[in-house]
């Protein structure tokens, strides 16, 4: 069982990952913005995975990513992201990745989708099981 | 990182230009000294997606998604790399309307050659703290203030 921060602003989207990711039996720590999400790994001993949506109340999280690449450096990061105006998904993928070995996944996406996120981002990590 | 002040002189502004000039220069050479250089940057783009997505997201209309461009453009990019070799596609099994477009081992060996590569491995040489730098610096640019503030 991991632990596993959701961070997402979209309440929709936050109870669809929170439903997903539980079922695979991991527990759940959720926040709504990257200071909460912060505050929050702060407090916390360890986290093994991080799924952050890439805009959090209009903000990019790039520096959210810095912060939880210093603060949980064994951490997986998984960045979903559903677009903005501005910016192409072929260039938020760029920005994400150029933070560190984050995942990416375009919305919309399907249950199997985030698990096999989570897999992929795991395997980076290697003081985590596969729960299937 | 702390902000310019808000006039800057002629010099600083010229010597801002000069820098963008000298990257615009080293992508456009890359592109251009690469084996495959008959190999447009939307069709760079397109191979290196595929090379990087599952299945079923390497249709066209993930693809236009993913590049935020219409279809028309992915569909005559998507028929020239199929023209050349570097892709195949066959029936989507989940939605008979559609395709997935793969890579071909050509293709493959063609994104060894991928130009982005050469100047990533430029990047690489650079001392821990100044790669650091770059890569960071890169986002500042590529966000804009709002962006990066919310605002």
């Amino acid at each position: 069982m991991a632990k596993v921060l959701i961070v997402e602003d979209d309440q929709s989207v936050l109870e669809l990952l929170s439903r997903s990711v539980s079922w695979l039996g991991h527990e759940i720590e959720t926040a709504t913005g990257s200071k909460d999400a912060i505050n929050l790994l702060q407090r916390t001993e360890s986290v093994d995975i991080v799924i952050a949506d890439f805009w959090l109340n209009g903000i990019s999280v790039v520096s959210f990513l810095d912060q939880v690449i210093k603060e949980m450096p064994s951490a997986a990061i998984i960045v979903i992201s559903g677009g903005a105006r501005d910016t192409s998904f072929e260039m938020t993928k760029a920005l994400v990745q150029s933070c560190g070995p984050i995942e990416f996944l375009q919305k919309p996406f399907r249950k199997f989708e985030i698990w096999d996120a989570i897999n992929r981002a795991s395997r980076f990590q290697c003081n985590l099981t596969r729960q299937f | 990182m702390k902000d310019d002040p808000p006039e800057l002189s002629e010099n600083e502004l010229k010597q801002d230009f000069a820098t963008m000039l000298l990257l615009e220069k080293l992508l456009r050479e890359s592109y251009s000294n690469t084996q495959s250089k008959d190999i447009q940057a939307l069709q760079w783009s397109i191979l290196r997606y595929l090379n990087d997505t599952a299945p079923s997201r390497r249709t066209v209309r993930w693809i236009s998604s993913f590049l935020c461009l219409t279809h028309a453009p992915i569909v005559r990019c998507i028929a020239t790399l199929l023209n050349k070799g570097l892709v195949e596609q066959r029936r989507n099994p989940m939605d008979a309307r559609s395709n997935i477009i793969s890579l071909t081992s050509k293709g493959q060996r063609v994104l060894e050659e991928d130009p982005i590569l050469r100047i990533a491995a430029r990047i690489n040489q650079l001392p821990y703290t100044d790669r650091s730098h770059f890569r960071r610096i890169s986002r500042n640019i590529a966000l804009t203030k709002d962006q990066a503030e919310g605002k």
